[in-house]
């Protein structure tokens, strides 16, 4: 695999109609404010940007071989606080961090594939670098199972 | 190289748990049969597992250049009713569609990944595995977070 190859699941994330569903912007841009923020359960949208963000400015230092901090599962720092984000600051939050995990994705050494990231740990950086763009789908797909919820409800 | 990657990721994503939660089929084995018909807002993971059953036929046609199965979005082609089936038969059918669906990407040459099928659409048969896969991957996702969901409910 090749930084283009990843380069470009990027791109297809950002674009309006992905073959798996919405894009970011196509999926965000129609929510108002208050629906970054209405809980569905113990979820907002707000939170999943902010997971979403935090992981990808950890992945990008890591991809380009900077040091990063660790972040605890299910921590502040893997769920951060977004409850007084704006929707604009959200949105261009998820913009910088495409750009940052554009430059970390070509700064990588692809001859790294193979290679463990921690000698206790089975995992490979190909391992890392497929999880990156899928865990941003997955959460993608949460986000829009949150928007339909709150639209369903709005028109009951 | 790229059938081979398509097929681990896919196969990973539904028998294993990858990185970022559990993988599809270990979500569904932990269901009861009343969850798997519960609603949240006008979804259900019944709901959710036909959309993922009808997409992975769709894209074994195509990539076996058959026309004889189209879906038109939005539609009960997209999302077929399943509010009659069985857990067991719905798992059955995701089954077969894995197998198959696995059993069709061992079949094509890398050369065929670049191929339009239908010609002049815009995705190529590669695009479209890949894109299955995401779309998995996407729906998986949402399978789990409507699982626990559901589960803050009771």
């Amino acid at each position: 695999m090749t930084a283009e190859f990843y380069q470009e699941q990027y791109e297809v994330l950002h674009r309006p109609m992905p073959l798996f569903g919405s894009g970011v912007e196509e999926s965000l841009e129609p929510l108002t404010e208050g629906d970054f923020h209405a809980p569905v359960g113990h979820r907002t949208i707000a939170q999943l940007i902010g997971h979403l963000v935090a992981w990808r400015r950890n992945t990008a230092l890591r991809f380009r071989d900077q040091p990063r901090p660790k972040i605890e599962l299910n921590s502040p720092e893997d769920w951060p606080d977004y409850s007084a984000k704006t929707k604009g600051e959200m949105l261009a939050e998820l913009a910088e961090t495409k750009d940052e995990m554009l430059t970390a994705l070509s700064a990588f050494d692809y001859r790294k594939l193979n290679e463990k990231l921690h000698p206790d740990y089975y995992y490979r950086y190909h391992h890392a670098l497929d999880g990156a763009i899928q865990h941003d789908i997955y959460h993608l797909g949460q986000i829009n199972l949150l928007a339909a919820v709150l639209k369903h409800q709005r028109t009951k | 190289m790229l059938t081979n990657y398509l097929a681990t990721q896919t196969d990973r994503h539904f028998r294993a748990n990858p990185w970022h939660g559990f993988g599809l089929l270990n979500s569904l084995g932990k269901l009861t049969e009343k969850q798997w018909h519960r609603p949240l807002g006008h979804r259900t993971v019944a709901g959710l597992v036909g959309h993922l059953i009808a997409w992975r036929n769709f894209a074994i046609a195509r990539l076996d250049d058959r026309e004889d199965f189209s879906i038109e979005l939005h539609s009960a082609s997209d999302w077929p009713d399943c509010s009659r089936l069985k857990s067991k038969e719905l798992l059955q059918q995701l089954e077969d569609s894995q197998t198959a669906f696995l059993a069709r990407l061992e079949k094509l040459p890398e050369a065929e990944l670049h191929v339009h099928f239908p010609a002049g659409y815009a995705y190529s048969k590669g695009d479209l595995a890949l894109g299955v896969m995401q779309h998995d991957i996407y729906h998986t996702g949402q399978i789990n977070l409507l699982i626990s969901l559901l589960n803050d409910q009771r």
